[in-house]
């Protein structure tokens, strides 16, 4: 009996009989149980080990868990930024950003002072043409030139 | 995964059905209870699908699925740490009303398979590896990967394990 070999052999059994050895000491071991009764027995109560454990009954689903993650499977996602949601996102956000510039040129200190300047222009080009502000502002909108 | 990501429920049932059964057989093993297995093995896919948006295509699912399961099984079972004078078994686990009543398990266990018993009375983690590769076929390879842990430390974890097996099987007359 080679002592060596024999406690080799209990340290490497399971990845012996599950095949995970290199080729070369699997066939050592294989060798060494060949002439040794003790560890030849080791070998056969670990296949039948495995043997018991292969006729274990697996357990079933008490019920189908699809049931119970279904209902909360929208919430367990989250928000998800889907096509159509990111065409409108987009959109909502330009919309924005001509709004945003529109309110700006109409608030910011060169319109104020535009108003009185237009004014003035109208009052300047009425006098001189005898027609009302009115008259030769929406005379530019029927395309007549002034 | 990528159609569960952008929220395709058909695509998620059929993951779901089509792995429940082994997810729930390994669960119900670490944990030794059916109820329990069951609201486990839903939270399993929940995070499954929670997590579809960062699933990492180049691992294998099966190692990640099988380590959120370990996971949570290992988690659930630290947590019952603090009612350690409660006997392992799962009749008491799921009686309704809770309490234990160790008499019970005693006259239950008798019937109960010796070496599902066994397997009960083994550490988590030699449990987990038991089961990856007795029962889920793993290679020692995937059980790495899935543990999170070296291919040697899966070795050593499975030798340590069968080894108390054989000792408490042999000692009942069984194989070993």
């Amino acid at each position: 009996m080679n002592r060596v070999e024999c406690r080799r052999l209990e340290e490497r059994i399971e990845a012996l009989l599950d095949g995970e050895l290199a080729d070369a000491e699997q066939a050592a071991l294989v060798r060494h149980i060949g002439s040794c009764e003790k560890c030849a027995a080791v070998r056969a109560g670990a296949k039948r080990l495995h043997a018991a454990l292969a006729a274990e009954k697996r357990p079933e689903p008490l019920r189908p868990v699809w049931a119970a993650v279904g209902d909360r499977f929208d919430r367990a996602i989250g928000p998800r930024a889907s096509t159509a949601f990111r065409l409108a996102a987009t959109f909502a956000a330009a919309a924005g950003i001509i709004l945003g510039l529109f309110i700006g040129s109409l608030t910011g200190p060169s319109a104020a002072g535009n108003e009185g300047t237009w004014s003035d222009i109208g009052s300047t080009l009425g006098a001189e043409s005898g027609t009302s502000l009115d008259e030769i502002y929406l005379s530019g909108f029927d395309g007549e030139s002034s | 995964m990528e159609r569960i990501a952008r929220g395709d429920a058909g695509a998620a049932r059929i993951l779901v059905e089509r792995w429940e059964r082994p997810v729930f057989a390994f669960v119900e093993r670490m944990v030794g209870s059916r109820e329990e297995a069951q609201d486990l093995s839903q939270e399993v896919f929940l995070r499954v699908c929670a997590s579809a948006r960062r699933y990492d295509r180049k691992g294998r699912f099966r190692s990640w699925l099988f380590r959120i399961a370990g996971n949570l099984a290992r988690t659930s079972l630290r947590r019952r740490k603090i009612l350690r004078w409660v006997p392992f078994r799962p009749e008491i686990h799921d009686r309704k009303g809770g309490g234990a009543r160790p008499d019970d398990g005693v006259e239950r266990e008798e019937e109960r398979s010796r070496v599902r018993a066994a397997l009960e009375r083994l550490p988590a983690r030699q449990r987990q590896a038991v089961l990856l590769r007795r029962f889920e076929e793993m290679s020692y390879r995937e059980i790495a990967s899935t543990m999170k842990i070296s291919v040697a430390a899966v070795e050593s974890l499975l030798q340590r394990a069968m080894k108390a097996l054989r000792a408490e099987l042999s000692g009942n007359g069984e194989a070993g």
